[in-house]
């Protein structure tokens, strides 16, 4: 249950990081490589606080 | 500074339509990526909170029952005391999706509620309590359908009908309504209304007895969709979908805060330029 929950956070990262981006930039290919980026930074600090997490509750 | 490049139109126009509707400002502009973009990311976001949530983590005003003999907020035929929901300043942004709740937030308000008058037949499914009138207090939780229709074509406190109950143990009993029904309020942000009213039936011994019914039927979804609702239904909500109900909520706030974005880049433009800038070699790290 609470490993679904936390997928939810992959497509949500993922329309933010999106949106985000659109509204810093109007080129359609720095949008999206803009996006990208973001998308995997934050995906990325999230399973780390995750591991951190998983580690701290062992 | 706004790059010349990038044709706003007129940005009041386009605030006002990326407010109505996610990426309708940036359609009107003539910018159609970004405006697929907002509308598909923002839209979906909100619309996967609502289903989340059950179809109900949109509402403006919390509903509190006021002093008096109703035993919920539902039954108060009285203007209900009402407390702006936080969450909504957030759901709002999103623009058409959530404006339902402020015209259900009106029809409450003016709404007078006749609680104890029926004025058209409900055939609905039951959930609810039958509780013995006389004798040893006794309640049997009960399901089935009922068929209620009132004593007047106008509209009456009397109804007369039938439920076909079944019983926890899957006996069933058809069990005769009669007598004064009071009813929740028409509109609520539940989808199930309260009805309590008396009906007859036969006990265990077969001797004709009257029972006290207490339960709930289904209200109409353009009468329950986004409308005010009090703590009770949110503890059923709570209940019901754990926490997808608080996940859906908090998604419904997100879409609407990415629709601030959108607003603000449909008035102004883009906030760090047109994205090619980086090609200036003292500039790369503006991207970030």
């Amino acid at each position: 249950m609470q490993l679904s929950a936390a997928i939810y956070a992959i497509p949500l990262t993922a329309g933010i990081s999106l949106v985000y981006c659109a509204s810093r930039f109007e080129m359609p290919n720095k949008i999206v490589r803009s996006a990208v980026i973001m998308f995997a930074k934050t995906i990325a600090a999230l399973a780390a606080l995750y591991l951190l997490l998983l580690y701290l509750s062992r | 500074m706004r790059d010349p490049r990038v044709r706003l139109r007129n940005p009041v126009t386009a605030a006002l339509l990326a407010l109505a509707i996610p990426g309708a400002g940036h359609w009107y502009q003539g910018r159609r990526f970004k405006a697929t973009i907002y509308s598909v990311c923002i839209l979906t976001i909100f619309v996967w909170g609502m289903i989340l949530g059950g179809g109900q983590p949109v509402y403006s005003q919390l509903i509190y029952r006021s002093d008096g003999p109703a035993p919920t907020a539902q039954l108060q035929a009285s203007a209900p005391r009402m407390k702006f929901s936080f969450g909504y300043v957030a759901q709002v942004l999103v623009g058409a999706p959530a404006w339902p709740a402020l015209v259900q937030e009106m029809r409450i308000r003016n709404q007078e509620a006749r609680i104890d008058w029926i004025d058209e037949p409900i055939e609905s499914d039951f959930q609810g309590v039958l509780s013995q009138s006389h004798g040893v207090q006794e309640t049997q939780i009960i399901s089935g359908t009922i068929e209620l229709i009132p004593a007047n074509e106008r509209g009456s406190k009397v109804a007369t009908g039938t439920l076909h109950a079944v019983f926890t143990d899957g006996s069933k009993q058809d069990l005769t309504l009669g007598g004064d029904v009071q009813l929740g309020r028409p509109v609520f942000g539940s989808p199930r209304r309260e009805l309590r009213c008396r009906v007859r039936g036969q006990d265990a011994e077969g001797h004709d007895v009257s029972f006290d019914l207490e339960g709930t039927v289904q209200r109409r979804f353009i009468d329950w969709f986004e409308a005010p609702r009090d703590t009770l239904e949110l503890d059923r909500l709570n209940g019901a979908l754990s926490q997808s109900y608080d996940i859906g909520s908090v998604f419904t706030w997100i879409a609407g805060l990415l629709n601030l974005l959108a607003i603000w880049d449909a008035a102004e433009g883009p906030a760090y330029g047109y994205g090619d800038e980086e090609e200036l070699p003292d500039d790369e790290d503006s991207a970030d």
